[in-house]
C-alpha cells in the first residue's frame, strides 16, 4: 500500500541525517491505529505526536517536506502534546525501529484506547471519528473501565456543574461501556 | 429512501478514491499507486462524485472531509447537471442530498441556483442518524432539516483537504472548472485532454452534457487549438 506519511517520514529522516539532527516523536491518534495494523483504519494525512517539536530548524524541514509532498505544514504535529495524557504513558511506548534520526515510538494500545475515549468524551458533538476508532480497536471491558477511570481523573466536570452537564457526562461513560457489548 | 437505478451506483472504493483525487486528505486503506494513477488518467465526473456522496457518507472522517470539500469547491458544481443526472436515473439519497444542499445554501454557495434540485430532496420519515454510534446531542442544522442527525462538524479545512494549489495541480477537472467561466467548456476540455481522440458524441455521453452544446464547444476547441 502506498503510505504517503511513511514516505514523508523517510524523507524527514534522510534530511535530518544529512544535517546531523535528531527528533523524538511518540505517535498517537489515527495514524497510530494504522501502524498497529488495523487494515480498515482510514486516517487524515497527519502524524500526531505527544512530544513537543522544539527546534525551529526541524520545524522548517517538516514544513518544507509538507510543501513538497502537498501535505501541508502540519503533517507532523505536536498538537496532542497539550491534551491530558495517561500517567506513565512514555514508559509504555513501543519503539519503531525504522529510521535513523527519527527516534519514533508508538503509544501502547491501552493508552491509545484511553486517549481515544477521552477525545470522544470531549468532542462527541463535533465528530464521530473517535467512536469509530474505538470500534476498530475493539477494547475489552477492562480496557474501557481503565479508560473511564482516566476520563474521570482528567475530564470530569466539577461537582458544581449544572445537572445537564453532569448527566451528559454520565451518558458519555454509559455510551463508552456500550462499545464492549 | 434511495432514488435512481442501482446500476448507476458507483462502488464505495471508487467513491473513496475519487474523494482522494478531488482533494480530500484521507488515505483510503486500500489505495495503491497503480489505481491512483488510473484515476488521474481518465475523466472523473465532479457531479457523479457529488451524487455518490449522498449514499456513501457513513463514516465520520469522510463526511467531514466531504463537507469541507463542499465549503471550498461547492461553487464549482453545476446544479443543472446534477438535476440532469437525477432525471436520467442516477442513484442518490434524497434526504442526504437535501442536507448537503441546505449546507451549501446556509453558506451562501450558489444559494439561488439549488432551487432546481431541491424538488428532488425528501425528508426522512423520522429522525435517523447519518453515522453509526451514539446520537449527537447538538446535531448540525443543515442535516436536521431533512430529519438526519449528524455531528456539528468543526470543518477544519487544513486537516481534511490537501492544500488548494496542490488540488488544482493534481486534478484537471477542478482546475479547468476554476479557470473556465463555463462548466461545459471546462468538462469538454478536461475530457479531451485525457482522451484526445474522442468524438463529440463520446464526450457528451461521458460528461453528461447536452449533445448540441458539446458539439458547439468541440468545434470551438478544435478551431482554437
Amino acid at each position: 500500500m502506498q503510505d504517503i506519511l511513511a514516505s514523508a517520514l523517510t524523507q524527514l529522516d534522510e534530511e535530518l541525517t544529512q544535517r546531523d539532527l535528531t527528533i523524538e516523536i511518540v505517535i498517537c491518534g489515527a495514524y497510530a491505529l494504522h501502524l498497529f495494523g488495523y487494515s480498515r483504519s482510514e486516517h487524515t494525512l497527519d502524524v500526531d505526536s505527544i512530544t513537543k517539536i522544539q527546534s525551529g530548524e526541524i520545524q522548517k524541514i517538516i514544513e518544507d517536506i509538507g510543501q513538497k509532498l502537498s501535505l501541508g505544514p502540519l503533517w507532523l504535529n505536536d498538537q496532542a502534546s497539550t491534551v491530558s495524557l495517561p500517567n506513565g504513558i512514555l514508559s509504555r511506548t513501543k519503539p519503531i525501529e525504522r529510521w535513523k534520526s527519527i527516534k519514533a515510538s508508538l503509544v501502547s494500545r491501552e493508552d491509545l484506547i484511553k486517549m481515544k475515549a477521552s477525545a470522544f468524551s470531549i468532542r462527541r458533538d463535533h465528530t464521530n471519528k473517535d467512536w469509530e476508532d474505538l470500534i476498530l480497536l475493539q477494547p475489552t471491558i477492562e480496557e474501557i473501565e481503565q479508560a473511564i477511570v482516566f476520563i474521570k481523573e482528567s475530564n470530569a466536570p466539577s461537582v458544581n456543574s449544572s445537572k445537564q452537564v453532569l448527566n451528559e457526562f454520565e451518558e458519555t461513560l454509559h455510551d463508552l461501556r456500550k462499545i464492549t457489548k | 429512501m434511495i432514488s435512481g437505478k442501482s446500476q448507476n451506483k458507483i462502488s464505495i472504493d471508487d467513491f473513496k478514491e475519487m474523494s482522494y483525487y478531488f482533494g480530500i486528505a484521507i488515505q483510503p486503506s486500500f489505495l495503491n499507486l497503480a489505481s491512483d494513477r488510473n484515476l488521474r488518467s481518465s475523466f472523473v465526473d465532479v457531479e457523479i462524485f457529488f451524487l455518490s456522496a449522498t449514499y456513501y457518507l457513513k463514516e465520520s472522517r469522510f463526511t467531514e472531509g466531504f463537507i469541507c470539500w463542499l465549503l471550498k469547491f461547492g461553487h464549482l458544481l453545476s446544479p443543472a447537471k446534477i438535476r440532469r443526472l437525477i432525471q436520467a436515473g442516477h442513484f442518490f439519497d434524497p434526504a442526504v442530498l437535501g442536507g448537503l444542499l441546505e449546507f451549501l445554501t446556509e453558506n451562501n454557495i450558489k444559494s439561488a441556483q439549488w432551487k432546481i434540485v431541491i424538488p428532488f430532496c425528501k425528508k426522512r420519515k423520522k429522525i435517523e442518524q447519518l453515522l453509526e454510534g451514539p446520537a449527537p446531542r447538538s446535531p448540525s442544522s443543515y442535516f436536521l432539516k431533512y430529519r438526519i442527525a449528524a455531528p456539528d462538524f468543526k470543518l477544519d479545512l487544513n486537516k481534511f483537504l490537501f492544500p488548494t494549489a496542490a488540488i488544482y495541480k493534481n486534478c484537471l477537472e477542478l482546475k479547468n472548472r476554476a479557470l473556465f467561466g463555463s462548466i461545459v467548456n471546462a468538462d469538454v476540455v478536461s475530457y479531451l485532454k485525457k482522451h484526445p481522440d474522442s468524438t463529440p458524441y463520446q464526450i457528451a455521453k461521458r460528461t453528461h452534457h447536452h449533445k448540441a452544446r458539446v458539439f458547439e464547444i468541440y468545434a470551438d476547441v478544435l478551431a482554437a487549438s
